[in-house]
Parts: structure tokens; C-alpha cells; sequence
């Protein structure tokens, strides 16, 4: 049975009738498989996602201003023997964001931002102080917004986890006058204490379900578990995950900062520092749905027309034992890729990782399913993950 | 840059649920004493150990979880230790078998770079070590860089160890053939988070491993001078291979296309144009995998014992 969420490229040409004038796009090898490998992929759930891919775009929707540009600086001066360079990674934020922009970095600010914009800083605080993404990118880029023009005020840090923004140091005391926000509390009980008691609210709901918008939400025909801990870490259980009224109602523009990190055969980068991220009831999604959740829930316009910026911190990368922090793998990478195009930049970064995996000599498996929701996303429109139309530009 | 990962530390280990559930034990070893204070001088316990039993796993390792239940997981006791603002933090996770500790082990090591002083089976560096004893994987964390913890961490590692029973070495890995094999590339599997990183058959369980049934494998080099996995899985029985080789015939992955087929093997092509081949043989499973050329194998016949595991699970 035809997936409705995949294009079979066999069927449009025939339905064309190019196949029938004998006059096929011969594509290569690798074309052709996944061709006939979606013919015979495996009915996936269903969800929402016809219900918002062809609402219309804005001249902020992803892929942006650059589709399929991805720019790679690297400076080894920018962590050395442990140690961070403010000075440095800031010289390669402004050297990154010319190469991508052909302006400077005073005059990429209207390329991106608008006087009255609420800003949101999507970092990726897990792994706090090892592969966390670094408060010294952060700085750069407040630095840029602020110079810019954009009054403090009008900048968030946020992830989805209030307690691990903390434990990364984005504080209040470290960002005065930004806010900081996590979407939603994760609550620890004593020895003994009844933890339902700490995160229900006296309707049974979990406490930070206020966060989120229940009129936005991705949907997918996938059971929740019921238990408690699930609740307290997911804050809903329902076959819906809200998106953050921070994403829906708050945030105008996006500036996505993720960290350079595997998570098993595939990467934990952009797309995902998002798609996973601005929603709650995630755990449940892992197994049926997984990669392509980073696609869909980018697709939604919350995300989609407000991402306009992608830096990934590659300072440090960690190339196995992901998405949590691993010490034994993590490594000085000194390198950040800047895109207007999170799904070309995932593209560029999961090639790299893989080729460290290699490297490094650890079991790799380039099977495409782990990169198949990139080419989902770009037959949605919001990206470029071709590998051959992907302009890698490294400054 | 300690202070910087002093909070992460302290949060990680807190963020999560901390459920301590008293159950019988089952497998598994129920309890653990950590090492006490001062098993270095100046080294002290910073707060009460922690324990994850079964699914609280997810609330420790939220993104990885399942390959621990895979092998077998039981539970997991965590003990974090200072001194001068300086921390480690030691993991012991009880498994339910030495097999299953093995198994965790191998697919979490990488290259193996053992350190002196360890006498178990280790890997690792200033930053992490892991080790496996008995029915258990441990792991000493440094959340630093700094080389002047290694000793130390090596001592930690030590005086847990001492705590694990010793068991029977695991003959598993005995199993594979000899000529070709590349070492160090042993790995031990029980279901399909095990052989994700090597290659993708199908989805989910295909194999009808079911984290009970125990395969091996390893990286071998071909006649042709290239490198393959070859891979055997142990069935209980004839009949249960059997209707696991038909299973992944009828369930193979949309990127797989079979090439050729007899009634008990077949050949496949996958969208790189490399090969597999899958045969039954008794009560065993064989797979040469991520091959280059059609004909690749190793040198000289592989022959199944069939003799099948005597235990389906531990």
C-alpha cells in the first residue's frame, strides 16, 4: 500500500507518461532503491501532518534565503586543551554568518530579524558543560541581535526543559535581561515521596500543561503509556503533543543552535534540536515515528515560518553514544556550520558524523532510513537534502 | 571548569525520577554496596546512591535505554564521589546474565584500549572508564578532561569491582570461525538494537530474536581482501530457525532486494549494490552481511555446530 506521506517518483513519471515516452529519469543506483523501497515500506501511523504542509508559506519559511547553502568554519584555536575562546568563537560566528550572507555581520541583521521580533534562542542543553551548545556562541549571537537593535527584552533562550537550561548555566544571573524559558518542569521526588503529588494539578493535569497550546498540536495515531513517570516526563499522554505557547503564541523568529552529536545510526542536530523540542508528549513517538518527527513538527508553521537561522555548535561533536552526553566519545571539533536550511545543514552534519564514526572505527550502519525524513522534508519543500544540489561552503 | 559540570552532575542524576523499589531479586544482583568513602584518601560519597530498577532506566538514559533492556537489564546503582570540588560519579548496571554483561559491554567500548591496573576486562581514558565483571557493566565518569583523575578513577573501578562476583566466562564468542576474523569486532547480539549498528534486515525484531534468543558476530576479510560482518544466530530448535529465516525472507527491509533464493538461503542486494546471504542450517541462523561481491565468504566453509544454545534466555 502507497504510503500517502511519500512521493513515488515511478508512479509520477508514469502518470506523466515519461516512462512511456521511454524517456525516464535514469537517476542513479541509490534512486531507483528507494524508489522501490517505498513501494514496499511498512504502513507507518498516521498523523497530522496533511492537515498543515500546504498551508502557505511566508517569506521567512524554511528553507530561507539560502536553500541548500551550508557554511563551515573551523578555527582550532576556538577550544584548546579544554579551554574556550570567547574571542575566537565569536570571530567565527561573524566569519560564518558573511560567508552564508555575502554581507557583513551588521548588515546580515535585516536579512533576518525585524525591529519588533521576539527572538527565541533554541539551545541544547542536555549533556551540560560537555556537549551542551556553549554560552560563548550564545554571546555571539545576543551580541549580533543586539547590535542589531533588538532590545534584550525581546530575546528567549529556551529548550523544552526548564531545570536543564539551568544546569547549563543560561540563567537569569548569566543573561540578565533575556528571558530564559523551559516549556515545561520535570518534578523529583524524594525518597518516599509521592511524585504525583509534586507535578498534578488539582485537575489531575500535569503542572506545566498551562505551557502548552492545546489548539496546536501534532497528532499521531500512537498510544502514550499512563503511568506516572511517563506523565511527569512527558506532561501528556493523549495521542496529542502540544506545541509551547512560547513557539506558537510568543516567538516570532527562531534561532536554532543545535550541538554536533549522533544519536545511534543517525545524528541529533537541527532538526531534531526542534522537532522534538517544541512539543511535549514525545517519548511515545521514539519508536514508530522517530526521524520523522523532525520533519513534521518543523513543518508546522510555529516552526517553519519562524526558523531563520541555523548555527550547529560543532566545538565539541560527539560521534557516539547519543544523544546523551558520553565523555568517552566526545571530541574537540572546532567547527560550526551555518544554514538558513536546517535539512541541508543535518545533510552536511550526518555525512561528517558518519565519516568520524568510521574514523574512529565504531560499527556504522548508513543504512537510508536514517536519513530519510532529510528527503521527506525536501519533498515537503522545506529543505534541500540532496547531496548533489547542496552547495558545502567551507569559509 | 569542574564547577561548570559540578550542577550537570548533581542535575542528571536528579532530574530523573529516583524510584527505589525493594523487589526479590530476579537475576540480577538486588543490592549493591558501593565503595565507602575513602576508597581513595579524601574521596568521599557526595549524596545516597541512587537505583534504577527495569523501566526506570528510561528517566537515566533517556535516548537509549532500550539497548540495555535488550541484554537484560535488571537495575542500575549509581554512587557519585568528591573531593575538592572534584567529582566522579560510578554506574554499575546489574544485568541479568554474564552474557548479557558481555554483550552491554562489547557494544559500548568501541576499541577496546584496556587500562593497566584493571585486571577485568576495561577500556577506557580520563574521561570514562568501563569495565565488565560477572553479571555486571560498570562505568567510572569523570566529567572532565584532566588526566590527574585517572588513578583514581582506576581505584574507584577497582574496589567496585571487587564487590561483583566473578562467574563462568562466557563461551559465546568461541563460536565464530577463526581465519578471516578481524579482532576486536566481536560483538554479541539478543535483538535489533543490538544489530542496528551493523545493518537494518526489516523492522523491528526480524531476526524473532526477542531478547532471548543469542547470536554472535563479527567483521571478517573475504577472499577478495574486503570486509564483511558475518553473523550466527541460535535458535532453540530447528523449527524456531526455521520460521525465523521465513519471517525475515517475508519481512525483508524495503532497501533489501532479493537476488536469489533456495529453500533454505537466499541473497540480497541492497541500495549500495553490496550483498547479504542468509542461510539456515539446523537450529542456526547464518548471515554474511555488508558484502561487496556476491561470492564473498570466509575462507574455508562455515560450518554451524547445530548445536543449539541450551538456554533461550538467562
Amino acid at each position: 500500500m502507497e504510503s500517502r506521506f511519500y512521493l513515488n517518483r515511478r508512479r509520477f513519471l508514469a502518470a506523466t507518461g515519461v516512462i512511456g515516452a521511454g524517456m525516464a529519469v535514469l537517476g542513479t543506483p541509490t534512486l531507483w532503491a528507494q524508489d522501490d523501497a517505498e513501494e514496499r515500506r511498512p504502513e507507518r501511523p498516521r498523523t497530522n501532518i496533511d492537515s498543515v504542509k500546504d498551508i502557505p508559506r511566508t517569506r521567512w519559511s524554511i528553507p530561507g534565503a539560502y536553500p541548500g547553502k551550508v557554511v563551515k568554519v573551523h578555527n582550532p584555536k576556538a577550544l584548546v586543551e579544554d579551554t574556550f575562546n570567547a574571542d575566537v568563537i565569536s570571530g567565527m560566528f561573524t566569519h560564518g554568518m558573511e560567508a552564508l550572507t555575502g554581507k557583513s555581520l551588521a548588515e546580515s541583521f535585516e536579512l533576518f530579524i525585524e525591529p519588533d521580533d521576539i527572538v527565541g534562542i533554541k539551545v541544547n542543553p542536555v549533556g551540560a558543560g560537555l556537549i551542551s551548545t556553549r554560552l560563548e556562541l550564545v554571546d555571539a549571537v545576543v551580541d549580533w541581535l543586539e547590535k542589531g537593535g533588538l532590545p534584550r527584552k525581546n530575546i528567549v533562550i529556551w529548550d523544552r526543559f526548564n531545570s536543564m537550561l539551568q544546569e547549563a548555566g543560561f540563567t537569569t544571573e548569566r543573561y540578565p535581561g533575556i528571558r530564559i524559558v523551559g516549556l515545561q518542569e520535570m518534578f523529583m521526588p524524594e525518597r518516599g515521596e509521592d511524585a504525583e503529588k509534586l507535578f498534578l494539578n488539582k485537575k489531575g493535569e500535569h503542572k506545566s500543561i498551562v505551557n502548552f497550546n492545546k489548539d496546536v498540536y501534532y497528532w499521531a495515531d500512537v498510544e502514550a503509556p499512563t503511568d506516572a513517570q511517563y506523565l511527569n516526563q512527558h506532561v501528556a499522554n493523549g495521542k496529542e503533543s502540544y506545541f509551547g505557547k512560547l513557539v506558537t503564541n510568543e516567538l516570532t523568529k527562531i534561532i536554532n543552535l543545535p550541538v554536533f552529536k549522533n544519536t545511534g545510526n543517525g545524528i541529533s542536530v537541527a532538526t531534531k534540536n526542534l522537532g522534538y523540542a517544541a512539543i511535549c508528549n514525545t517519548g511515545r513517538l521514539h519508536r514508530p515515528l522517530f526521524f520523522d518527527v523532525c520533519t513534521e513538527v518543523v513543518a508546522f508553521p510555529a516552526i517553519r515560518d519562524k526558523v531563520v537561522l541555523n548555527v550547529t555548535d560543532g566545538l565539541r561533536g560527539q560521534y557516539d553514544g547519543g544523544p546523551g552526553p558520553n565523555s568517552q566519545f566526545v571530541y574537540d571539533y572546532n567547527t560550526m556550520y551555518f544554514a538558513t536550511d536546517p535539512f541541508a545543514s543535518d545533510m552536511v552534519c550526518h555525512n561528517a558524523i558518519v565519516e568520524k564514526r568510521k574514523q574512529m572505527k565504531v560499527d556504522v550502519n548508513e543504512h537510508p532510513r536514517f536519513t530519510d525524513y532529510l528527503r521527506y522534508g525536501e519533498r515537503l519543500g522545506l529543505g534541500i537534502a540532496d547531496v548533489e544540489k547542496i552547495s558545502l561552503v567551507e569559509a | 571548569m569542574v564547577k561548570q559540570f559540578q550542577p550537570w552532575i548533581r542535575r542528571t542524576l536528579l532530574i530523573t525520577f529516583l524510584v527505589i523499589v525493594v523487589v526479590g531479586a530476579v537475576g540480577g544482583q538486588a543490592h549493591f554496596e558501593p565503595p565507602a568513602s575513602g576508597f581513595v584518601s579524601g574521596w568521599e560519597k557526595s549524596e545516597d546512591m541512587l537505583t534504577f530498577v527495569g523501566h526506570d532506566l528510561y528517566a537515566h538514559i533517556n535516548g537509549g535505554a532500550e539497548l540495555y533492556h535488550e541484554f537484560g537489564f535488571d537495575r542500575l546503582f549509581v554512587q557519585r564521589y568528591q573531593k575538592a570540588g572534584e567529582e566522579l560519579s560510578l554506574e554499575v548496571y546489574m544485568m541479568s546474565s554474564p552474557r548479557s554483561a558481555l554483550g552491554l559491554y562489547l557494544m559500548k567500548a568501541g576499541e577496546e584500549e584496556p587500562l593497566a591496573g584493571i585486571p577485568q576486562r576495561n577500556t577506557g581514558g580520563p574521561s570514562q572508564i568501563t569495565a565488565v565483571k560477572g553479571n555486571a557493566f560498570i562505568k567510572v565518569n569523570n566529567f572532565t578532561f584532566a588526566d590527574s583523575l585517572l588513578p583514581t578513577m582506576v581505584s574507584l573501578a577497582n574496589a567496585a569491582l571487587d564487590r561483583i562476583p566473578q562467574e563462568q566466562p562466557v563461551e559465546l564468542l568461541d563460536r565464530l570461525p577463526k581465519d578471516g576474523f578481524q579482532s576486536g569486532t566481536v560483538r554479541l547480539i539478543r535483538g535489533p538494537y543490538a544489530l542496528a549498528p551493523i545493518v537494518t534486515l526489516g523492522q523491528g525484531d526480524v531476526l524473532q530474536m526477542a531478547g532471548r534468543i543469542w547470536g554472535v558476530l563479527g567483521r571478517y576479510t573475504d577472499q577478495y581482501d574486503s570486509t564483511f560482518t558475518h553473523i550466527e544466530v541460535y535458535y532453540p530448535d530447528p523449527e524456531r530457525a526455521g520460521a525465523a529465516f521465513n519471517h525475515l525472507m517475508q519481512n525483508l527491509d524495503e532497501y533489501l532486494t532479493i537476488v536469489d533464493k533456495e529453500p533454505r538461503s537466499f541473497t540480497y542486494s541492497d541500495w549500495q549494490d553490496r550483498f547479504g546471504h542468509v542461510t539456515v542450517q539446523d537450529s542456526v541462523m547464518l548471515l554474511n552481511v555488508n558484502m561487496f561481491k556476491q561470492d564473498s565468504r570466509i575462507a574455508g566453509d562455515t560450518e554451524a555446530t547445530g548445536v543449539a544454545d541450551s538456554t533461550e534466555s538467562d
